[in-house]
């Protein structure tokens, strides 16, 4: 029994006081407790202190232990649930509880004694060696860490180590020191290392005459020298390794030592050098470049057998994946003299190349399928491994449809040689003289036997869950094709849910019982469910700066619940969410006889504060009006920038997070001309350099702000850059709540106020709708809300389920909006799995928006029966790779939503419907798409009309990278239009992106 | 010799005079002022073995009874529940557990209600007690098997060195009539010989930490 040493005292010893202890503690126990305890649990508990050493404590996570404190009665069933859930802080090496007979009732106070973790080994007396010599003997086999546990494995460790440095008299003597505030301990070594051996005398064996002096030499052994086996033996072990370099490879040196009683070390040592060894090859050649690898004997330095019969192996196998299937390799000693020769022959028979695979008797799998598992092509060399592993991957396919006793053959048959006329052959080719290729057909005969379905599902030992929950959890049922695959998985099903609710010794054994000749199997599941295991109390740990709320929150285990295993990975998964802790270890801890276990949440906080910083260069090309009368002129530039960003996390403790991005160029900025020519602003050239761009950006988030389940974030951003023909700078404030509702549902609120500053300002007129596409120059203060409905199953590669969203924007000058205007849009998705050979998805999406814009006093430009635009930043466009793919991006639209320049001036409408085919292809690794995709732009939201849609379609190519899928689409306009006089629209658009269209 | 019996003999006087005073002052209260009512006496492998867990299970007849092997048999318990943690046997029925619980009773006897106040024992923990000494024994016969074979030496060593076992009317009964008793209990040793080698082992990996000083 491995004891630690919380005392001085030794294990034999203390064993015996403690047994005695525990007689003398039990009797007292006996004589003092029914009497007084009959007459204290009638009284009420009027306080609880803790003590530790002498001095009493106050934590609020130990007063939070406490089972039945002040105003209750007695309890010694509270008393030991204490006991039991500080002992779980880890922290005491003993608890013990008293009662204080106080006027008015009891008083219970815990002494606390602490444990005294050993984190220090020390050395003391005379060592006779250095503490870094010693240090180093136990950290080699114990490594770095004090291991109290191992105490006497380190005492004969350390007593073994002067004894083969010759201190054959050293004592070890162990014990711990205890040092308090902070509670710690030191195992201490008490040596006395005596008087070191010196070598005697040498005596060598079986070294010959002409081997005595260069052994002693390169050994440095010498009469007189101080004892040192470890020493001596590295040394011989180099010899031992030099003569095996020269081919020896038997050789082995090794020494003892006896000492006398005058401390003198007597050493004999003795040589084997064995013969010397050569390795030769015959038969058929193998690659020079191979044999090293194939036979390792050099590099191992060994002729052991096993490592000659893996070299044959490995020859063989070498062969046989080449399509040598009778390769034979073996390997044979001869001995002349002192000399030993290893020969490996080698005789790899005839190359087989498959010429052509039969399948016969497959009904209810596809010659394509077993063809597949096979990876026997045409051609290629045969390799009866791989067909081996081919009909495994057969037999199973057939298990899994049902047919339990499929019974599948590969008979390979030899063909005849070209010019032959010999008849086919199924083993090792009869010639075997000859090396020339052969030609295999392998025909794979299968017999399906009786498909299997299932007669009856039954299930018992059911107390807790119906049976129709179970049935729900699994896939085997009546008539079904019987699979063992199947019924395993079912089981573990079954196991799971049954773990998730706490019961954690729960067997489910099915049993299975075949009858009508094997084509009815009836499965009975056999649950024994055992008790089920709550949560007793959650102890948190380690957590300094996040409050307990913040921690408690994210656990789904609660005391009084059941001890789910999903809770558990849940909980750790939550709590790593958040992203406070560097570590996080959730632990259930038993206690004896009881089917409560408490709950410790260790953690370990990351630092708060997070500072970041880049810096680098940007070259490039730029337009400058640099030429006469500010014609533009291209220019390339240098644009010093650097980045920097702090964010403080977990603020007060609550999760909350604060963040700063500042993001700043050195870079000129444009010279500005006025329409005569004439510049406006002449900067100096060196003066023209500022730091002219920049982007701040702050983020608040609050978690659960006003206590809801909502989550908060607050966003204020000022970006100022340069563009080729204006500069801009946009203030925006966002703040925005999202809860989610359920698994399904979720809803987000916002409200934002932006403005975008133009200046410098070159560009013609015709390009202003296209600047204001992007860069609202009006105050636009709006509030808006979604509601999302979830229930794909992949976000990025849905097989089935539906997205669907609502958003709704209003803006309105009460707000301190420039512009009012109410906007909606909703878009709504479902994918649909088809059942087909390939996994076949059809995915068809919606989307609709509709917008009013309010009057102002002074009409943004609307003339009578116009609509008031939004402004375009806010208007809908459409057309790209996400929505109608036949047109470029927000190019859609028609004569009212298209200016007879051709630029799009978007619309308060917008109706847009997809509906796509995804196939996948090679596995799931890429997908062919074909689509068709209809939608407009409409200039009023009355304008909305689904029979005035323009169409698209097309082809296109999926690659599932790393990163989302690579895209690949051809989207043709099946509508043609001339919307610019004497320009038809392009037949065609090819896009090109990452992620799924929809 | 005399004097290492001396000394023995001392050592009971002084528990007894200890005892004695104990009971005096019990009875006057004036112990009572402060009693020690539970402590840890050792962890196992973390877990912590307290004072009335190693009299409840006494008291319920699970540990053998003798103080000075209790606290050795409730920590070896211990280490071997962590084992069956490991590799579960099955699941024993409730019927079972029930009939053990009541085994566990009975045994406990008139004092059971005492022991139950005293110890802070619960009808669940009762039964959790009777499920744990279930499983322990489903574990080793799983593990080891309900019947070892046993070589015809071992079968006549065991009749040889056994012999009080194996008389009648004060004679010693012939090999031939004793055989299958000496059989049936040369296997009973034998198997007890095997889980104690391998308890051996299990408590020299285990972590055991006795708190009594």
């Amino acid at each position: 029994m491995r004891l630690r040493l919380a005392r001085s005292e030794v294990k034999g010893q203390r064993s015996k006081v403690g047994t005695k202890a525990f007689f003398l503690l039990s009797t007292v126990y006996c004589l003092l407790t029914p009497a007084a305890l009959a007459s204290a649990q009638s009284q009420a508990i009027i306080g609880v202190t803790f003590e530790q050493e002498g001095i009493p404590i106050v934590e609020p996570v130990l007063t939070s232990l406490i089972k039945g404190g002040a105003g209750v009665s007695l309890s010694m069933r509270d008393v030991r649930e204490t006991i039991t859930h500080l002992m779980s802080l880890n922290r005491y090496e003993d608890v013990q509880v008293y009662q204080d007979v106080v006027p008015g009732g009891l008083r219970l106070r815990y002494v606390l004694v602490p444990l005294h973790p050993i984190d220090r080994l020390e050395y003391r007396g005379a060592l006779g060696v250095t503490e870094a010599d010693l240090r180093r003997a136990v950290s080699d086999r114990f490594g770095g860490a004090a291991v109290p546990a191992r105490t006497e494995e380190l005492q004969r460790q350390l007593q073994q180590f002067y004894r083969d440095l010759g201190f054959i008299q050293a004592t070890v003597t162990p014990r711990v020191e205890q040092t308090h505030r902070p509670d710690r301990a030191s195992l201490v070594f008490d040596i006395a290392a005596g008087p070191r051996s010196a070598v005697a005398s040498i005596d060598l064996e079986s070294v010959a005459d002409s081997e005595r002096d260069s052994l002693l030499m390169e050994t440095g052994l010498r009469v007189g020298q101080p004892y040192d086996a470890p020493a001596l033996q590295g040394a011989l072990d180099e010899f031992q390794a030099s003569l095996r370099a020269r081919g020896y490879y038997e050789a082995r040196a090794v020494h003892v030592a006896t000492f006398d009683p005058a401390g003198g070390a007597r050493v004999i040592v003795t040589l084997d050098r064995g013969p010397l060894v050569s390795i030769a090859f015959a038969g058929d050649p193998i690659p020079n470049n191979e044999r090293q690898r194939l036979v390792p004997i050099q590099s191992e330095a060994s002729v052991d057998e096993d490592l000659l019969e893996d070299s044959s192996r490995a020859i063989e196998d070498y062969f046989k994946a080449r399509g040598y299937r009778d390769a034979l390799a073996e390997y044979a000693r001869s001995t002349q003299g002192d000399a030993q020769t290893i020969t490996f022959t080698v005789s790899r028979g005839p190359r087989y190349l498959t010429e052509e695979v039969k399948v016969s008797g497959n009904t209810a799998v596809s010659t394509n399928e077993i063809l597949q598992a096979l990876q026997l092509e045409p051609g290629e060399p045969f390799v009866q491994g791989r067909a081996d592993g081919g009909l495994g991957t057969i037999r199973n396919a057939y298990r899994s449809r049902g047919f339990t006793r499929a019974d599948v053959r590969a008979v390979p048959g030899v063909l005849p040689r070209a010019g032959s006329t010999a008849g086919s052959g199924t083993g090792s080719d009869t010639d075997a003289g000859s090396d020339a290729d052969r030609r295999v057909e392998i025909v794979i005969s299968i017999n399906e036997g009786p498909r299997t379905r299932i007669g009856a599902v039954v299930i018992e030992g059911l107390t807790v869950l119906s049976e129709a929950q179970i049935r729900a959890l699994m896939t085997a049922a009546a008539g079904r094709p019987f699979s063992e695959l199947e019924v395993a998985t079912d089981r573990d099903r079954i196991d799971l849910e049954y773990r998730n609710r706490g019961y954690d010794s729960v067997v489910v054994e099915p049993r299975v019982t075949l009858a009508d000749a094997d084509t009815r199997a009836d499965v009975r599941f056999v649950i024994t469910e055992g008790p089920q295991i709550f949560v007793d109390q959650v102890i948190i740990l380690g957590n300094r700066r996040t409050s307990i709320e913040t921690i408690s929150r994210e656990l789904t285990l609660r005391p009084g619940e059941p001890l789910g295993y999903a809770d558990l990975l849940e909980s750790q998964q939550r709590l790593s969410a958040l992203g406070l802790f560097r570590r996080i270890q959730i632990t259930p801890l038993s206690h004896p006889g009881e089917l409560r276990r408490d709950i410790l949440v260790q953690v370990e906080e990351a630092p708060p504060t997070i500072v970041g910083y880049g810096g680098g260069i940007e070259g490039g090309s730029r337009l400058r009006a640099t030429g006469d009368n500010g014609q533009a002129e291209e220019k390339f530039e240098f644009a010093p920038r650097g980045s920097f960003e702090i964010s403080r996390r977990n603020l007060f403790g609550k999760n909350r997070a604060v963040t700063l991005f500042t993001r700043v160029s050195l870079r000129s900025r444009d010279i500005v001309f006025a329409e005569d020519g004439v510049r406006l602003e002449t900067p100096a050239p060196e003066s023209g350099y500022g730091f002219n761009e920049y982007r701040v950006l702050a983020t608040y988030r609050e978690p659960r702000i006003f206590n809801s389940r909502a989550d908060g974030l607050v966003t204020g951003i000022l970006d100022k850059a340069i563009r080729s023909s204006f500069n801009f700078i946009t203030r925006e404030i966002r703040a925005e709540a999202g809860l989610r509702l359920s698994p399904k549902y979720s809803v987000a609120g916002r409200y934002s106020i932006e403005h975008t500053r133009l200046f410098d300002v070159t560009f013609d007129e015709d390009e202003k709708p296209l600047i204001d596409r992007l860069f609202p120059q009006v105050r636009i203060s709006k509030v808006s809300t979604s509601l999302i409905r979830d229930t794909r199953d992949d976000e990025l590669y849905p097989n089935r389920g539906t997205f669907s969203v609502v958003d709704g924007e209003l803006a309105a000058r009460v707000m301190g909006s420039e512009v009012g205007f109410v906007r909606t849009f909703v878009q709504s998705f479902a994918y649909l799995p088809l059942k087909t050979a390939r996994r076949t998805i059809l995915a068809l999406g919606a989307r609709v928006g509709a917008a009013h814009g309010f009057k102002l006093n002074e009409s943004r430009g609307s003339a009578d029966g116009e609509p008031v635009l939004l402004p375009a930043s806010e208007r809908f466009f459409a057309g790209g790779d996400t929505t109608v793919r036949g047109f470029s991006l927000d190019r859609l639209g028609d004569v009212g939503t298209i200016t007879a320049a051709g630029f799009p001036t978007g619309g308060n409408g917008e109706v847009v419907l997809n509906a796509e085919l995804r196939v996948s292809l090679f596995g799931t690794r890429a997908e062919a798409v074909g689509f068709i995709d209809a939608g407009n732009i409409f200039r009023r939201a009355s304008d909305l009309d689904l029979t005035n849609l323009r169409p698209a379609a097309g082809v296109g190519g999926r690659y599932r990278s790393p990163v989302g899928p690579i895209r690949v689409d051809v989207g043709f306009n099946l509508n043609r239009k001339e919307l610019v006089p004497g320009t038809l629209e392009r037949g065609y658009v090819l896009h090109i992106s990452l992620g799924q269209a929809f | 010799m005399n004097s290492q019996f001396r000394i023995q003999n001392s050592k009971w006087i002084f528990v007894f005079i200890l005892n004695c005073e104990l009971c005096i002052l019990n009875s006057s209260g004036l112990l009572a002022a402060q009693q020690l009512l539970d402590r840890v006496v050792a962890r196992v492998n973390g877990n912590a073995i307290t004072l009335s867990d190693v009299r409840a299970a006494t008291g319920l007849g699970v540990l053998d009874g003798e103080p000075d092997a209790s606290l050795r048999q409730m920590i070896d318990r211990q280490i071997l529940l962590v084992e069956v943690q490991r590799f579960p046997p099955p699941e024993p029925a409730a019927a079972a557990i029930g009939a053990e619980a009541m085994v566990l009773t009975v045994r406990a006897g008139a004092g059971l209600a005492a022991l139950m106040q005293a110890t802070g024992l619960d009808q669940g923990r009762l039964r959790e007690t009777a499920r744990e000494t279930l499983r322990i024994r489903a574990y080793l016969d799983q593990r080891f098997g309900t019947d070892v074979q046993v070589s015809e030496d071992e079968v006549d060593r065991y009749y040889r060195e056994h012999p009080d076992e194996f008389l009648r009317e004060g004679l010693l009964i012939p090999f031939a009539e004793a055989e299958p008793v000496a059989r049936q209990r040369a296997a009973a040793l034998r198997r007890t010989a095997i889980i104690d080698a391998w308890m051996t082992d299990l408590r020299s990996r285990a972590d055991v930490a006795p708190t009594l000083p």
